[in-house]
């Protein structure tokens, strides 16, 4: 091969996620974003001049997608006949969906190649890929171990494709299937691009994995993104390019008594603007925080909420610091203040247990709230 | 706060200015019938102090102006804090508010308003209300309505500084109705509220659990027909794989080449057997051929014995047949002849009989005749007899003469009976008398009639009959005998009788006659004569004729010998048809023996000679002997055909079975497919996937609103019993309070009040709890007053004077416990003001304390 050969590496696109665990206002707009992500990943190769797209597994979420999804992403990747879609079956997409994979080759556009056999396939002159279909949801073995006794023409750069998990990062708990992580090398591999893990990895020169294009979990904080691959000389050149419309982030608020505690959440949010409407936020707030604290943080949290797409502010792991001057804020004496005390110590009293603990330090806030709005 | 004097005009009946005056520490009376206007004198101070003067008479709710219209003023003089104010008001036209103080104006209008509010925060502003008042209407403690129960429950929980600290107060309250209304709406005290959020959790987490349950089944089906799908195809693949489908053909056609061969082999086998058989066939028929020309020869030889025997048999029984026809022509003619007798001895008979016959007709014919001049006899006397019958009289008419007869000799007898009776006993010397001619002696003699007795010398003595004379009676009973005779043709009875005992006499001949002719000639005489007419003999009778005994004699002689004759004639018959078929067989023999004799030269012509079948017979036999060997062979060469057939139907079979197998299994996929087709284009699994989401966010949302039940329960439980404590500490001094007063009524008693109405509940007396519902309504009204009271007290010790009224507010109390609740008033009273209105001015009368009463202002001039 005399001339550099460049593609696009992408996987899991998951298509037909309906993101039911998030509000339903949302969902819409998620499954949208889901479906172009097609056009944004023909638009990359476009973009960075590849002319082939290799999705390694998990381009359809189940294995029984609905007809629309279906046939709304045939329809897309069929946008732009210049281009060819590279599908290897992935472990939610296995060749075990003997019906989706039928409807696939029925339906398949001319430019989406279904790469459903352990074979070579010369996808460019000089260049021969080695796909690695997963044949169920669980393979029980390495998918991989072929394409180092492949027979490619001679001279050709060879390709590897698969899906599954590397050492500690698969997402599922399963290793039956692990792709030995110096695969490239063992077969002779000029690159070799994965699928499964959800965040982009590099796992070493010439293996990587894109991540999917759109996030759809805050497992993976920012936008979704594929690999923009060139293949020129020993070594090849990996571009991320990013195509995810929507922005997840999961982040800890860790508080201590005394400090500002909206504050330090604001530090936490992206900058006020147009732009927050694209991000899906979810802090978890940890430590301890006085009851004004928590007051303060919950009323900054409501006021910056209807900025995000979705913003969530968790604080069952925050514990309330109790002081004198909130219980005096509450009263000096009498039964308000009868009731807070007692409150207070059900709050810190160890031998309670914790999920009643809680409930008092939330009674405890509840009140604090109470007549912070009455006063 | 303490009332001095009040002052009102236009108000109400009070048309003129009044004045209540003198108001002073401690109990106050002002007694007064009803309508005088204490209701009108409390309402005032009520107006004074807490309706505005810019509140306009037309309001409904305002009740100051008077029925005929007006102004309505009302002036409330008070002492507060050792300083003199008074309040004036005056609603409608030139309304005002002043407020002056030791005589000074200090506030006007609105400014005169605010000075009184802070005299009094009304009880809607939830202040204290600076007056305890006890009317009739609000004894009860029930919460009346809104206003009330907030004035209640103000006036306790602000009672003081401290009281407000102690039980939280408003604050509390509201965080109290806050928590409250905040769980109120996610839980009810059965659970979820209804529609509020944690029901709808609850019920979208059960629908969703419903909904991914269904959704997880429909994907187990739909993967399990993949399963199938798969295994099905597996299957197909095993079975329609080339090799696998060559090596079935190629063992079919094994099977089908050895079952073949071993088919011609039998075949061959077959065939020589065949031959065998067809060999030793041949040598029996050379062998049964020389045999049978032996045997032919022979019986050649016997049928001609046979024939020369039944010739001579023939011509025997043909004799023997000729004379039986003889002897059966002879029998013939006897029998003819006994016949012809026989016909002779039956006529013999006949005539004989006829003979007898006419006989017995002229015996006959002698005897009718006799009957026929009977007959006619007793035919001419019948009319003489039936004339003589009808003559005289009947048995009515004799039955009336007798009755007449009767009745005659009845009258007559009666009329002896009735005649006077008379006899003479004549003196000696007395002359006869005669009666009727006849002497008249001793005996007594009836004289029946008129009668008279002449006596001599004497006259003529008349005996008459007394009146109703008999002699009518038998003058009646004659004429009618003379008539009943007279009907009867009769001059006399007895001639009557006579002449009715002749008539029937004359019936009973002229039946006698009657029934003879019938018995004589029953058809009639000309019957009779025509019955002898046909009895008269023929001309042409025989002369003499044989006894009928001798004739039949002969006719049985001529019988029996006509009766041997036919047996005879039958004998012969018999004897000459067993002849004739004797004679008949015997011809039939020998011509049967003929005809085999003659076939059996034929057949002999037909064998061969004895040389020639010798030759014949050899070669047969060794050709047997070669078609054995052959045969032996080829069985021993023999493959099992059995075994290959079954061979090559079971190769049959695999075929057959593997076809139908492959049909069966494309049959079931199809129907997998439909199914698969159906199931994956709904796209059940991202369903179920998303369903599964949206049950977890439920969940975690549901748990998210219990949570917030318990954060919220925990909170109402910690804050109400802090509430109850504070409480509890507060009706503590309250309590204090009313103790001695309630004791003052009932030695030992206690009030309970509840802890959210701050209302009392129960009055415990001698150790038993009763509820203030089931008291009297005396006893209610005593426990309001006393309550009051306490309150009072209370606020007075906190410096708050609020001044009690008590409007008709004892009307239930009897004398007895007015008189306690009067010690009760006077006991508390030291430092507190008691207003008591009433229209009891008798039982007042022992309370005591100031007395009040209106007076009229007169204008100065």
């Amino acid at each position: 091969m005399a001339d550099a050969f460049t593609f696009l590496h992408s996987a899991d696109l998951h298509l037909g996620r309906r993101f039911g665990n998030l509000p339903e206002a949302l969902r819409g707009r998620l499954i949208e974003a889901r479906h172009q992500i097609i056009a944004r990943l023909a638009q990359a190769a476009r973009d960075h001049g590849a002319r082939d797209i290799l999705l390694a597994g998990d381009t359809f979420d189940t294995e029984t997608p609905a007809e629309a999804t279906l046939r709304q992403a045939l329809h897309a990747m069929a946008d732009d006949a210049s281009l060819t879609w590279w599908l290897l079956p992935g472990n939610h997409d296995s060749l075990g969906a003997e019906a989706l994979w039928e409807d696939l080759a029925r339906q398949a556009p001319g430019n989406l190649r279904l790469l459903t056999r352990e074979a070579p396939e010369r996808i460019a002159p000089g260049v021969t890929l080695l796909p690695a279909p997963l044949p169920r949801r669980h393979a029980g073995r390495d998918l991989t171990q072929w394409m180092t006794g492949a027979a490619t023409p001679e001279g050709d750069l060879r390709l590897g494709l698969a899906h599954g998990g590397i050492q500690s990062f698969s997402e599922d708990t399963r290793d039956e299937g692990i792709i030995p992580p110096d695969r490239a090398q063992s077969a002779g591999l000029a690159y070799l691009a994965l699928g499964d893990w959800h965040g982009q990895k590099q796992v070493g020169p010439r293996t990587a994995y894109s991540g999917t294009p759109e996030f759809e979990e805050f497992r993976h904080t920012g936008r979704g993104a594929c690999l923009a691959v060139t293949l020129r000389g020993e070594a090849p050149v990996v571009k991320t390019v990013e195509t995810g419309t929507f922005h997840w982030a999961e982040a800890e608020l860790d508080l201590v008594p005394g400090q500002d505690a909206p504050g330090v959440l604001d530090a936490l949010l992206p900058p006020p603007g147009a732009a927050r409407r694209d991000h899906l936020l979810r802090i978890h707030a940890r430590g301890r925080a006085t009851l004004e604290a928590q007051q303060a943080l919950r009323a900054a949290a409501r006021q910056a909420e209807p900025d995000f797409a979705h913003f969530r502010l968790e604080t069952a792991m925050l514990d309330t610091e109790i002081t004198e001057a909130d219980l005096d804020q509450l009263d000096h004496g009498g039964a308000l203040r009868a009731a807070a005390d007692r409150l207070a110590a059900q709050a810190g009293d160890p031998a309670l247990a914790e999920s009643e603990r809680r409930i008092a330090s939330g009674a405890l806030n509840r009140l604090y709230s109470y007549l912070a709005d009455d006063a | 706060m303490k009332i001095r004097a009040v002052t009102l005009n236009d108000v109400r009946q009070f048309t003129r200015p009044v004045r209540v005056d003198g108001i002073g520490d401690g109990v106050n009376v002002l007694s007064a019938p009803n309508e005088s206007g204490k209701s009108t004198l409390f309402e005032a101070i009520q107006y004074a102090l807490f309706v505005k003067h810019t509140t306009r008479p037309t309001n409904k709710s305002f009740t100051l102006t008077p029925d005929v219209g007006g102004n309505p003023e009302v002036t409330l003089e008070i002492e507060q804090d050792g300083a003199r104010l008074e309040i004036r008001k005056r609603w409608g036209r030139q309304a005002h508010a002043e407020v002056w103080r030791n005589g000074a104006l200090v506030a006007k209008a609105d400014e005169a308003e605010a000075r009184i509010a802070a005299l009094t925060t009304p009880p809607e502003k939830g202040g204290p209300t600076g007056l305890l008042w006890v009317r009739q209407g609000l004894t009860e403690f029930a919460e009346k309505d809104a206003q009330e129960k907030s004035s209640r429950a103000n006036l306790l929980s602000s009672v003081t500084d401290e009281i407000e600290t102690m039980t939280g107060g408003k604050r509390m309250d509201r965080a109290l109705a806050r928590a409250r209304e905040d769980r109120d709406r996610l839980v009810t005290t059965r659970g979820a509220k209804a529609g509020g959020p944690l029901d709808t959790a609850e019920k979208e987490v059960a629908a969703l659990s419903s909904e991914a349950e269904a959704l997880s089944a429909r994907a187990a089906r739909l993967r399990e027909a993949l399963e199938a799908r798969r295994a099905k195809r597996r299957s197909l693949q095993a079975l329609t794989e080339p090799d696998e489908v060559a090596l079935r053909k190629q063992r079919l056609e094994q099977a089908q080449a050895a079952f073949e061969a071993a088919d011609r082999h039998a075949a061959q086998l077959q065939m020589a057997e065949q031959r065998l058989q067809n060999t030793a066939l041949t040598c029996r028929t050379l062998e049964d051929q020389r045999a049978g020309r032996e045997k032919t020869e022979a019986q050649v030889a016997q049928l001609a014995r046979a024939l020369d025997e039944a010739g001579a048999r023939a011509d025997a029984a043909q004799a023997k047949a000729a004379a039986a026809e003889a002897t059966l022509t002879d029998a013939g003619k006897a029998e003819q002849a006994a016949r012809a007798d026989l016909q002779r001895a039956e006529a013999q008979v006949q005539a004989a009989q006829d003979a007898l016959i006419r006989q017995e007709n002229d015996r006959r014919r002698a005897a009718l005749q006799a009957d026929l001049a009977q007959a006619e006899a007793l035919a001419k006397r019948l009319p003489d007899l039936r004339k003589a019958a009808e003559t005289g009289p009947d048995a009515a008419q004799l039955d009336a003469i007798d009755k007449a007869a009767r009745e005659l000799a009845v009258a007559q007898d009666l009329a002896e009976a009735a005649a006077p009776r008379i006899a003479f006993d004549a003196a000696p010397g007395a002359p006869d008398l005669h009666l009727d001619g006849t002497p008249l002696g001793p005996e007594p003699r009836s004289v029946p009639r008129d009668t008279a007795l002449d006596l001599p010398g004497l006259g003529r003595l008349r005996i008459l009959p007394a009146s109703g004379d008999p002699s009518a009676r038998v003058a009646r009973a004659r004429a009618a005998l003379a008539a009943a005779l007279q009907r009867a043709g009769a001059e006399a009875a007895e001639g009557a009788r006579a002449a009715a005992r002749a008539r029937i006499e004359a019936g009973q001949s002229l039946r006698a006659a009657s029934d003879d002719l019938r018995r004589l000639a029953p058809e009639g005489i000309d019957a009779l004569k025509a019955e002898i007419a046909r009895l008269a003999p023929a001309d042409d009778a025989p002369a003499d004729a044989p006894s009928l005994p001798d004739a039949q004699a002969a006719r049985d002689t001529a019988r029996r010998a006509e009766a041997v004759s036919q047996i005879a004639t039958e004998g012969a018959r018999t004897a000459r048809d067993h002849a004739r078929e004797a004679a008949i067989g015997a011809r039939h023999d020998r011509d049967s023996l003929a005809r085999r004799l003659e076939e059996a030269r034929a057949h002999l012509a037909t064998l061969p000679e004895g040389a020639g079948m010798d030759d014949a017979l050899e070669a047969a036999r060794a050709a047997l002997s070669e078609a054995r060997t052959a045969r032996d062979a080829l069985r021993d060469a023999a493959p099992d055909l059995d075994a290959s057939r079954a061979a090559l139907a079971r190769a049959q079979s695999v075929m057959r079975g593997t076809e139908e197998e492959a049909n069966a299994l494309q049959r079931e996929l199809a129907a997998l497919d439909a199914t698969v087709g159906t199931l994956s284009g709904e796209g059940i699994e991202e369903t179920l996937v998303d369903t599964q989401a949206r049950l977890g966010r439920a969940e975690r949302m549901r748990d998210a609103l219990r949570h917030e039940v318990d954060v919220l329960n925990a909170l109402i439980g910690a804050l109400e019993e802090a509430q109850s404590s504070a409480r509890d500490r507060y009706f503590e001094p309250v309590l204090a309070e009313l103790r001695p007063m309630l004791r003052l009524l009932w030695p030992g008693a206690e009030l309970r009040f509840d802890g959210d109405s701050l209302l009392p509940v129960e009055l415990i007396r001698d150790g038993r709890a009763e509820a203030i519902g089931t008291l009297s309504g005396g006893t209610r009204e005593q426990i309001a007053l006393l309550v009051r009271l306490a309150f009072a007290r209370l606020l007075a010790r906190q410096g708050q004077h609020a001044p009690v009224i008590l409007d008709d507010a004892l009307v239930f109390t009897d004398d007895e416990r007015m008189e306690a609740m009067f010690d009760a008033l006077h006991a508390q009273a030291g430092d507190l003001q008691i207003l008591v209105l009433s229209c009891r001015n008798r039982a007042l009368r022992q309370l005591g304390g100031t007395k009040l009463g209106f007076e009229e202002i007169v204008p100065v001039a």
